[in-house]
């Protein structure tokens, strides 16, 4: 694929992140720079500590950085109010966590229509359970289901809204190999069903051959990005 | 060592919710130790002074009682010592002051050899000369007099001038009024002196006759074993009183005052640790739940169980103990200021003023154990974790029985938003039950406090608008005619009009029930006086034949309408039948009503009256001419009664707003903590829900309308609580003041008030909720592990 065909939906320009403790200054990033493309399957590589969480966190307007631009559409989130980013996260990011985060009051089905119910143009929650493979466990709670089970309602929980940009963040640490498997097919199904991007943050270099791009991370900058003209299916990836 | 550090940390980072059970150990331990020690050297103080000046233990009255007579009262069996005196009050002529001003004048023997009983404490030199007074401090300091100086007063109509010799508090006068009806003292307007017995026998024309006799009792003897025996033998010289030292007005009131700051000072402490036990209970339990897997390392490292459960013990006791020393300093502090208000109508002698310091290490106990308990209950479940089990996170809760299931209509009126906040409650269901009894608590006391204001006052208005419609009564020194009298005092200044009456003590029997009560004659034509009923709020027709009761004599007779009752007055040996025409409720007024023919005829006396009500514009020209109108010996002035009334009004008023105010802070603390402590568990929830982009607001919504909803039905449990405490109340002020009554209904205001209080209360905690969410690190609270 030409990159210079492709819609740049996020630009990210020398974004900065530090953090004062006392006297010593921690530099998490040091002005990175890179850009995701509307509808590519983008994984995110790099050692403990490089900065791989701040940045997402960043792009899903979770956090603000030191200094820089982040842009979505053409309008500069890192200085946008708090209003504004609560209005960004609503309709345009779905954010999984590494540790699935479901509200442990709300059943399964009720965990992904809390969800559905912010978006304008939500999708359909019996569909969504259809698709992560509970269609008969709605009615449970999450403290009722397995650790791979929560991460699938948590991603059917970030896309209900159906966003823009689907940012995750170690989705499948936690996770054995087969289950791991699984989430990785509903991401994927998502990228390419409903083409909506997928950002991924992983530990594990085998995802990155699932990926339309990886982008190796080091010490708060990018390192190098690496092009995959033949993105194998996430049954192939090896663990 | 660095547990305790940890354990002085942790309360450091979450002030607020400690500080809070802070305060309320801090109130408790203040109140027992400044009210307790208060109590405790009032008690002290009386006993002492009662026993040393020897109060008697029998008081009678009479009309006049010859010196002659006075040994063979010492042959009944019982009595120990007799102490026969003068008592007259005196109309003080001060310059320049129009209010009714009276000196009680009591003789003093000075050969000594009578004054056995009720000895004064006296300053100054004897009464040497005549008419030497020795005056009370009060009225001395009061009306700015100096010993050796002089006081004119009226007596039997004449002015006579009485020299001050010095000064004397009497055992007697501890709480000084005139007349019991007047409630509160008024050291300007009523004093005491002491003077020669004979002069104030020449004065009075009184020689060799009493009007006062006191009695101590030989060792085993009660009041009831000479009541009869005295009955008998004073009757004849016109027995107007006769009780033990246990109704004296003055002993009385400083017991109950003693009585009652001694429950005060032990149940509030009681209830407000408790309170604060029951938070640190509730935050302990979350802290353990959010460290378990700190624990679990301590324990991996060897810690012993006790050193654990001590550790978290901590943290409930340096806030208990922190609370106590406060309170403890706080009441050592002010413990002098609470006696001196007391001491301001009690005269009292050698009145201790330090704290106690039994209370102030009773009160540290009680602060340092509510804490202990209180945490200990807490952090129990500490003790059960294995150290395997602690490192692992907890299992999500399961949420058993979901009302969601059962009532599914609810579904239709409630978003996912809000079956979150009701799960929420039903998650911590202890928690919840805490906050609406926290909050029908509280509003329960206020809606007790803020009626009790406004129905004395209505009380009053009825008692001096609707019942006296008179503007002072004057009692005749000599009974009268009653067109005479009522004649006589139409030519008083001002004087509209006059109706005479009569009125008399009374005993009211029926069968083996007996009460004491007050009877007043009053004319059909009366327009001064009216029967008013205060529930029905009507005047009841007149008595042509029979008698109106009131409902506390009916009450206590177990009396209805038409049933028929023994009268017994001075005036008859043996009792009358009368029958119950009508039962009126009069929540101030203690008096029962018949015809003033009736009572003459029944009676076997002259068409004679003994008071009159005037209603004058001129109340003041009333007053001073008084002196030289003879036949009347006092006047009740119905607006100055009121304004004292008023005055005792105003300090129950600043009780009811502190009550008001504490009421508020339980129910914010209360709602606060338990705010704190289940924001604290939900943050990682609230943390999530704005990264999915929910608004600060609809968090919010979330966990406010959790509170409304517990706020909603603490406040419907609270209207019945408020309603049982003030009957309670009433019940309490029925056996210390006899006859006063409150009425049983809550205005509505009142609730409203109580409604706006709690949803102060509310609305704060819910303010601060909010800050907490808006300041809610999302990228850091999502970091960590659950
Ligand atoms: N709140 C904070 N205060 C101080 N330093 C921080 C904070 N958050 C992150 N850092 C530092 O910023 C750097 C980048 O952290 P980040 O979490 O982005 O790393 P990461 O690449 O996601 O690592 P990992 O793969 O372990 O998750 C680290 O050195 C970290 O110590
Ligand atoms: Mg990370």
């Amino acid at each position: 694929m030409d990159n210079g065909q492709k819609e740049v939906i996020l630009k990210i320009d020398g974004v900065k992140k530090e953090y004062h403790m006392g006297e010593v200054t921690v530099h998490a990033l040091q002005g990175i720079s890179f850009e995701i493309f509307k509808g590519e399957f983008l994984v995110i590589l790099g050692p403990s500590g490089s900065g791989k969480s701040t940045i997402l966190n960043i792009i899903g307007g979770i956090d603000q950085p030191t200094s820089g631009a982040v842009t979505y559409k053409g309008a500069d989130i890192s200085k946008a109010g708090e209003r504004a980013l609560t209005r960004y996260r609503r309709a345009s990011v779905g954010f999984v966590f590494q540790f699935y985060n479901l509200i442990p009051n709300l059943t399964a089905r009720e965990n992904i229509l809390l969800a559905s119910e912010l978006g304008s143009n939500p999708l359909n929650v019996n569909e969504l359970l259809n698709m992560i493979g509970l269609g008969d466990r709605g009615v449970h709670f999450p403290s009722q289901l397995s650790g791979g089970q929560q991460q699938r309602v948590a991603i059917a929980r970030a896309v209900a809204k159906n966003p823009e940009i689907l940012l995750c963040d170690e989705p499948t640490g936690a996770l054995d190999f087969s289950t791991g498997i699984q989430v990785l097919k509903l991401l994927k199904t998502f990228n390419r069903e409903y083409s909506r991007t997928v950002a991924i943050i992983t530990h594990n270099a085998g995802i990155s051959e699932m990926a339309d791009r990886t982008l190796y991370i080091k010490d708060g900058l990018v390192d190098h990005v690496e092009l995959n003209e033949n993105p194998i299916d996430p049954e192939e990836v090896r663990w | 060592m660095i547990l305790f550090l940890k354990a002085v940390r942790a309360i450091w980072n979450n002030k607020k919710a400690y500080l809070s059970c802070v305060v309320l150990v801090a109130v408790a331990i203040y109140m027992m130790v400044a009210m307790g020690s208060a109590a405790e050297a009032l008690a002290e103080a009386s006993e002492r002074y009662y026993k040393s000046n020897r109060l008697a233990d029998v008081f009678a009255n009479v009309n006049s009682f010859p010196a002659s007579a006075v040994s063979s009262l010492a042959q009944i069996e019982g009595i120990n010592e007799i102490q026969a005196r003068l008592v007259y009050d005196a109309r003080v002529n001060v310059p320049g002051n129009s209010k009714i001003i009276w000196l009680r004048l009591v003789s003093f023997d000075t050969s000594y050899e009578g004054v056995s009983l009720n000895y004064p404490d006296i300053t100054g030199r004897p009464l040497e000369h005549e008419n030497d007074i020795w005056i009370g401090h009060a009225f001395l300091d009061i009306h700015s007099l100096e010993v050796g100086g002089s006081l004119d007063v009226i007596i039997e109509g004449r002015k006579s001038a009485l020299n001050i010799a010095g000064m004397a508090d009497s055992p007697e006068y501890v709480y000084a009024v005139r007349d019991p009806s007047d409630l509160l003292p008024d050291n300007e307007a009523f004093g005491i002196a002491y003077i020669g017995a004979l002069d104030l026998a020449v004065l009075l024309d009184k020689r060799g006759l009493y009007n006062d006799l006191t009695f101590s009792l030989d060792n085993g003897y009660a009041f009831d074993d000479v009541k009869e025996a005295l009955t008998e033998a004073l009757s004849p010289y016109g027995l107007t009183a006769l009780y033990a030292k246990e109704d004296q007005f003055s002993y009385s009131m400083l017991n109950t005052e003693i009585t009652s700051i001694q429950a005060m000072s032990l149940a509030v402490p009681v209830m407000f640790t408790l309170i604060s036990a029951i938070v640190l209970f509730l935050m302990l339990k979350r802290v353990i739940e959010q460290e378990r897997t700190q624990i679990g390392a301590l324990k991996t490292f060897g810690y012993k169980n006790r050193e654990i459960l001590f550790h978290y013990l901590l943290y409930g006791l340096v806030t208990s103990v922190l609370g106590g020393a406060l309170g403890v300093l706080l009441g050592n502090m002010s413990v002098k200021y609470l006696i001196d208000m007391y001491t301001e109508f009690f005269t009292l002698p050698d009145v201790r003023e330090t704290a106690e310091p039994s209370l102030a290490a009773a009160g540290m106990a009680l602060a340092a154990a509510s804490g202990a308990i209180g945490a200990y209950f807490g952090a129990k479940p500490a003790l059960r974790l294995a150290p395997a089990d602690a490192m692992r996170p907890p299992s999500p809760p399961l949420v058993k029985g979901d009302i969601m299931k059962t009532l599914p209509f609810l579904r239709w009126l409630l978003t996912s938003r809000g079956s979150m906040s009701i799960r929420n409650i039903q998650r911590s269901k202890a928690r919840s039950v805490f906050i609406v009894l926290g909050i029908a608590f509280s509003f329960g006391i206020m809606e007790m406090m803020c009626p009790m204001m406004t129905m004395m006052t209505d009380m009053i208005v009825a008692k001096y608008e609707y019942i006296q419609a008179y503007d002072a009564k004057l009692s005749l020194r000599q009974p009268a005619n009653a067109e005479d009298a009522a004649r006589q005092a139409m030519k008083l200044p001002g004087v509209t009009m006059a109706e005479a009456i009569r009125e008399m003590p009374v005993e009211i029997r029926r069968s083996n029930r007996k009460t004491g009560s007050i009877l007043m004659g009053l004319t059909p034509e009366t327009q001064l006086y009216h029967i008013y009923d205060d529930e029905t709020k009507q005047t009841l027709p007149f008595p042509d034949s029979g008698i109106i009761l009131n409902t506390f004599a009916a009450d206590e007779l177990g009396v209805a309408k038409g049933a028929e009752v023994m009268l017994k007055t001075a005036w008859n040996e043996d009792e009358i039948p009368v029958i119950v025409r009508d039962i009126v409720h009069q929540n101030m007024t203690s008096a029962v009503y018949m015809d003033y023919d009736t009572v003459n005829n029944m009676l076997d006396l002259p068409d004679s009256a003994d008071s009159v009500m005037v209603r004058t514009t001129d109340m003041e020209g009333v007053k001073l001419s008084l002196d030289d109108t003879k036949n009347i010996s006092s006047i009740e002035d119905t607006y100055s009664a009121m304004t004292n009334f008023e005055q005792m009004m105003n300090s129950y008023s600043s009780m009811t707003w502190i009550m008001v105010v504490l009421g508020t802070v339980i129910a914010f603390a209360i709602i606060y903590n338990s705010a704190t402590i289940s924001l604290s568990e939900k943050k990682r929830e609230y943390a999530t829900l704005r990264v999915l982009g929910m608004h600060i607001n609809e968090v919010c919504e979330i966990s406010n309308f959790e509170y409304w909803l517990l706020f909603t039905i603490g406040c419907l449990l609270g209207i019945p609580f408020g309603r049982f405490m003030l009957g309670a109340m009433n019940e309490m002020m029925k056996t210390m003041m006899e006859n006063m009554t409150l009425p049983p209904d809550v205005p509505l205001w009142a609730v409203g008030a109580s409604f706006l209080g709690c949803m102060t209360a509310v609305l704060l905690s819910n303010l601060s909720a909010k800050r907490t969410i808006k300041k809610l690190d999302m990228v850091e609270v999502l970091k960590e592990r659950e």
